[in-house]
């Protein structure tokens, strides 16, 4: 057994059932005094988030005084300078557009090779594995640079292609460990069972394993949307203006001289945040369990 | 499974690895011997730009950076996300709520994440931090001057990544048996000795874990120096991977030198988790 099955094992969400029987004996559990202070750590982690909300709601002349001003008129100039002023909404679809189609093409190659990863038992299997952790470990830029080299060279740079290309390939090794965890936690019976009633391999893969398997290609689809919603680097380096993500749009932007300009930059900060946040609070439990279970972070 | 299914199952993935990582890598590791532009046919020159590099102060200084950034927040991030998972452990209504405002800081794409955090350290935002601590008293530079640079950098790497630890941590405390706890209280063991005779050594394979994304993801470390750091190089902030940006894609565009310094880290990277690797290996092969 792997690590990563051992931590999956033990995810959080698996324990809250459990609990849940616990509930009519909680009266005699004592008053926790670390609670409190947790809350309060957990709170504190927030303030950049929250500081950043109220610099972009309050008038230009209250947004960065020090001592900071506490009471002010709400504005939402700052967004509608966001909205109607510059690039955001064409760079937040490029970016939807790009992370779709790396979950799609990630997935598609992903997880046929995940599963037979999952139940080949010969050492080729094993040194693929052993391979895609090492590039999983590996420093962006020991592929960068040719990725770079090559979209000039191919016409490729500053596109929606080139980046999808790029994203897939360098989230790979981590799509087909996830993945293949997942599929090895199914049991073997099930292949056989669907051979018996007359499936092939592929058959089987398609009909039964992957209906199966669809709590493990939603956490990697999710982290696989995260991964390219957060990628820098390569999105940087890749692309010029066509082409650009959020995270290239906020950066470049967040380091302008234009203090006119900050306010704006704040709005887009949050106006950011708030799709990523929204989805990981829905999609928590398939987060959770990515991050347990997953043995290679993105 | 036969080998000539696996062979269609792992078809297109080991393609598109062979095509782009495997080759892409193999590329790198010739430029690094190659006095070298984009886009034209490079010139062999041995180890020239790997002695070069080596030779050069700045490299060796952003090396001395990212080693000392890897150590101190891979040691904070398993103190920390221990003591906070033990926290959250005891924690029955509202987990998930608390885990998921916790989970905030680490799905925001890391740069934005840094440019807000920074802000509150920043006078020109006012800097809710610096008219806090100056409420007390003191005044820090933290742009400008290194170690309060270099502090802020690793709180930040702290503040965006703890949940991961906080969330293994805490899948791990699920692990161990109520019994042993039980026994070492009948044995009369107090909370610190249950801890550390008790549930640390049983969480073992979990801080292994923790450690291991924790050194890869510091060694690598590049977004959140580039936005809180922006003149890195000048605040000692300046991290390998940063050093790898500004000579092979920002000020001077030298792929060789740029591919020299990225084999280094790829071999510096290999040989660090060689132990992990050979845990893995092993753990594969058995099944």
């Amino acid at each position: 057994m792997t690590l990563a099955d051992e931590v999956a094992k033990a995810s959080p969400q698996s324990t809250q059932t459990p609990a849940r029987g616990r509930r009519p004996h909680r009266s005699r559990q004592r008053f926790n005094p670390s609670t409190p202070i947790l809350v309060l750590i957990i709170l504190a982690s927030l303030v950049p988030f929250i500081w950043a909300f109220l610099t972009a709601i309050k008038p230009f002349t209250a947004a960065f005084t020090s001592p900071p001003t506490w009471t002010f008129d709400p504005t939402v100039k700052a967004f509608s300078d966001l909205y109607y002023g510059t690039e955001f909404v064409a760079v937040f679809i490029n970016t939807m557009i790009v992370a779709a189609a790396a979950v799609i093409v990630s997935l598609a190659i992903a997880a046929p090779a995940a599963y037979g990863l999952a139940r080949y038992v010969g050492s080729i299997g094993v040194w693929l594995l052993v391979l895609a952790l090492v590039f999983r470990a590996l420093p962006r830029f020991a592929v960068v640079l040719p990725f770079y080299d090559a979209a000039r060279a191919l016409g490729l740079y500053d596109t929606r292609t080139m980046l999808v290309i790029a994203l897939v390939a360098i989230n790979q090794p981590f799509t087909l460990w996830m993945l293949r965890n997942f599929f090895a936690a199914i049991p073997k019976e099930l292949d056989e069972s669907a051979m018996v009633d007359g499936c092939n391999r592929f058959k089987g893969f398609v009909y039964v394993i992957l209906p199966t398997a669809t709590p493990g290609l939603m956490t990697a689809g999710i982290f696989t949307f995260l991964l390219a919603y957060q990628e820098y680097l390569v999105a940087v380096a890749l692309t010029q203006t066509d082409a650009v993500t959020l995270p290239v749009f906020v950066a470049s932007f967040g380091t302008t001289e234009d203090a006119g300009l900050y306010q704006v930059i704040a709005a887009s900060s949050i106006a950011l945040a708030v799709p990523i946040v929204l989805l990981s609070l829905f999609a928590q439990r398939y987060l959770v369990a990515g991050l347990t279970g997953g043995a290679v972070k993105g | 499974m036969t080998r000539r299914e696996f062979a269609w199952f792992v078809g297109p993935s080991v393609a598109l690895m062979s095509g782009l990582l495997v080759l892409p890598l193999v590329l790198t590791v010739l430029w690094s011997f190659q006095d070298v532009g984009y886009g034209e046919f490079g010139r062999w020159i041995g180890l020239s730009n790997y002695s070069e590099a080596l030779s050069s102060s700045r490299f060796r200084a952003s090396v001395v950076v990212t080693v000392g950034f890897t150590i101190v927040v891979v040691a904070g991030q398993i103190v920390v996300g221990y003591i906070l998972a033990l926290m959250l452990n005891r924690v029955r209504r509202g987990r998930s709520l608390l885990l998921g405002m916790l989970l905030v800081s680490f799905v925001v794409p890391q740069v934005v994440g840094a440019l807000v955090f920074s802000w509150l350290f920043n006078d020109t935002f006012g800097g809710l931090v610096n008219w806090a601590i100056s409420e007390l008293g003191w005044q820090v530079n933290w742009l400008t001057s290194p170690w309060a640079a270099r502090s802020l950098v690793v709180t930040h790497a702290m503040w965006h990544a703890v949940a991961f630890p906080v969330l293994i941590f805490l899948a791990g405390l699920q692990t161990v048996p109520v019994e042993y706890e039980e026994a070492a209280d009948l044995d009369g063991a107090k909370w610190w000795q249950k801890q550390f005779f008790v549930v640390i050594p049983t969480l073992s394979r979990f801080f292994t874990f923790v450690a291991l994304i924790a050194v890869m993801d510091g060694l690598r470390i590049f977004d959140s120096i580039r936005m809180i750091t922006p003149n890195a190089r000048n605040v000692g902030t300046e991290t390998v991977m940063v050093y790898v940006y500004e000579v092979a894609l920002g000020e001077s565009q030298r792929l060789g030198l740029g591919s020299a310094i990225s084999v280094l880290t790829v071999v510096a990277t290999v040989v660090v988790l060689m132990p992990f690797i050979r845990q893995t290996y092993k753990d594969v092969s058995q099944g």
